[in-house]
């Protein structure tokens, strides 16, 4: 169980869920700077990036991955792509590739061994924008999934198990999650269980809670749901984590309540991580806001 | 320890005063070498590399990691620069390496850097290319007994064909030595379940360089005639590590016989059976004579 190769003739598929209700336009708790809507929207940018980075073989970029992000919030569930691939729902990765919808680029100074400096390009693609606006039609949002990950698996019995990434500030309002959750748990394909992984972020400065075996911590009725609705980590899953510094014991949910922005980057890490894939040593971690550098949109 | 040497000095000074009309030969080397892709991958696609040169004494195998940028063209870069390479000569070989693969990573980059290409395929290029290496060169002149570092050398089949080797190794690619049979040496790894960790590799870009390189194998060696160095890229090594006497008693005919239908064909059933990974392959077979 899910252990299956991901090939360019067996993708998988990573639904991105993102609230985009309008407390998401408020700050991180303890940080009045950083909005939840602006960082999650380039956390989300960053993880596509490295996924596209991941398939990118010299110059063609293989389809290992079909990618959606779905947007929720006021009354609507929508697909959250914005640019070229405005409307689209699930796209292979060669094409998120194709069409980000703006391209950042920034200079990063860089000095060799002989202490020689020079200034290399580092480019800053971006998919989604940040939206904050209406409530929080979490159950719609998961049916919505559903119905994606029921086609395609329809179409991909064997493949790898479709990976939800799911990032909520609130609870739902329209209903208790739970039962939509536990469908999308459900569907299965031939290598194991649909994983659905949730991420709470907060402006209120309570405790965070990070994989958890068991609920017994949790503060609430809705950390609990969310709990409930929280696939197992799977062993390649807690490899990475373990990795990432990040405690994950057998059993380990993939579940994060009250995170912070750096439990929100290794979220979205680990819940990539995918296969035994060896780390990328060369990917630079400091991608996000260098200092010192210019900027200019291309 | 030092009174046993010189006990030991003085009896090789009475062998060779007697033969010390002849002047030590030259060592010649026999090699065979075998690359093939991974399953259902094509030729072209294969990112391992051999280059092999007895005349001057170079061999390397090189293996292009998969995720990095036009890693076939890395490997082929570093294992084609290896044997064509000045020879090393300052006292620091660590150092005259760093200098060695600054030229070629910059060589290898006034390639690729000027092409116009997608932000994708731009951001890879950026990051550089990765490989694991291990880089053989053994001097054809034999050592004087006397000189050689190694007791166990001054036996009754004592003779004076040694030649001296040494090696550089970054990654999981690996050489092994063997006499009559036995493995007297395997660096950088020696054991199979070692290989499953993801290794410091060889950069192309000259700002990782020094990082990279601090991780850098050098090992020096003593070889006689019948021995047989290996090279290997990590898939044929970590079966080589685990296979038994006779396995790699068959592997080695196959090698020496160069039929490569009849040697994938082996491959193959290792593969079937799980003692193999499916991955390039790449191995270099070396003969003291």
């Amino acid at each position: 169980m899910y252990t299956a190769q991901i090939t360019r003739t067996r993708p998988t598929c990573i639904i991105f869920l993102v609230d985009q209700s309008r407390s998401m336009i408020e700050a991180f708790a303890g940080d009045t700077n950083v909005r939840k809507s602006d960082f999650v929207a380039e956390t989300v940018n960053h993880t596509l990036h490295d996924l596209v980075i991941r398939c990118t073989k010299t110059e063609e970029v293989r389809d290992y991955y079909h990618v959606a992000i779905i947007g929720y919030g006021g009354r609507d569930v929508r697909p959250a792509f914005a640019g070229a691939l405005q409307g689209r729902t699930l796209v292979p990765v060669s094409q998120v590739a194709e069409y980000p919808a703006r391209i950042e680029t920034r200079y990063k100074k860089i000095a060799d061994p002989q202490g020689n400096q020079f200034e290399r390009v580092v480019r800053f693609p971006s998919w989604i924008e940040p939206i904050g606006e209406g409530g929080t039609p979490m159950c719609a949002a998961f049916s919505e999934a559903r119905r994606l990950l029921s086609d395609w698996i329809a179409n991909h019995p064997d493949s790898f198990p479709p990976v939800v990434l799911h990032l909520t500030d609130g609870e739902s309002s329209d209903g208790n999650p739970v039962s939509r959750g536990r469908e999308i748990m459900d569907l299965q394909t031939s290598d194991g269980n649909v994983l659905l992984f949730n991420c709470h972020i907060s402006a209120r400065p309570t405790p965070r809670v990070e994989y958890p075996f068991d609920a017994d911590n949790l503060p609430d009725d809705f950390a609990r749901a969310l709990f409930e609705i929280s696939s197992v980590l799977p062993q390649s899953f807690r490899n990475a984590a373990i990795q990432l510094g990040v405690k994950a014991d057998e059993g380990s949910r993939g579940f994060v309540f009250n995170a912070n922005p750096s439990s929100v980057i290794q979220f979205y890490e680990i819940g990539t991580s995918l296969t035994s894939m060896t780390p990328h040593a060369w990917m630079d971690k400091g991608l996000f806001k260098d200092e010192g550098e210019e900027s200019k949109d291309e | 320890m030092k009174a046993k040497n010189r006990k030991m000095n003085k009896n090789v000074n009475d062998l060779t005063s007697s033969l010390s009309s002849q002047p030590l030969s030259r060592a010649s080397f026999a090699t065979n070498t075998f690359i093939a892709s991974k399953q259902g991958a094509a030729f072209e696609e294969c990112e391992d590399a051999i280059a092999a040169d007895a005349r001057r004494g170079r061999w390397a195998i090189v293996d292009g990691a998969t995720e990095a940028f036009a890693a076939g063209s890395w490997a082929r870069s570093l294992a084609a620069n290896w044997i064509n390479r000045e020879a090393f000569t300052s006292d620091n070989p660590a150092d005259d390496f760093a200098a060695w693969l600054r030229v070629v990573g910059a060589g290898w980059h006034e390639e690729w850097d000027g092409r116009e290409m997608s932000w994708f395929a731009a951001t890879k290029r950026d990051a550089g290319s990765f490989a694991a290496f291990i880089g053989l060169e053994i001097e054809a002149k034999r050592i004087d007994e006397t000189k050689s570092k190694s007791s166990a050398s001054l036996t009754e089949e004592s003779d004076s064909s040694l030649v001296r080797w040494r090696a550089f190794a970054l990654g999981d690619a690996c050489l092994f030595q063997m006499r009559a049979n036995n493995l007297i040496c395997a660096l950088p790894l020696d054991d199979p379940d070692a290989f499953n960790s993801a290794p410091v590799l060889v950069p192309s870009r000259a700002e990782r360089h020094t990082d990279a390189l601090f991780n850098m194998r050098i090992e020096s060696g003593e070889a006689r005639a019948g021995d047989v160095l290996w090279l290997m890229s990590d898939a044929l090594a970590a079966w080589f590590l685990r296979a038994d006497v006779n396995a790699k008693s068959d592997f080695e005919m196959l090698i020496a016989r160069e039929v490569e239908a009849e040697t994938k064909d082996f491959l193959n059933r290792e593969l079937a059976a799980n003692r193999l990974r499916d991955d390039d392959l790449a191995a270099a077979r070396i003969v003291i004579e």
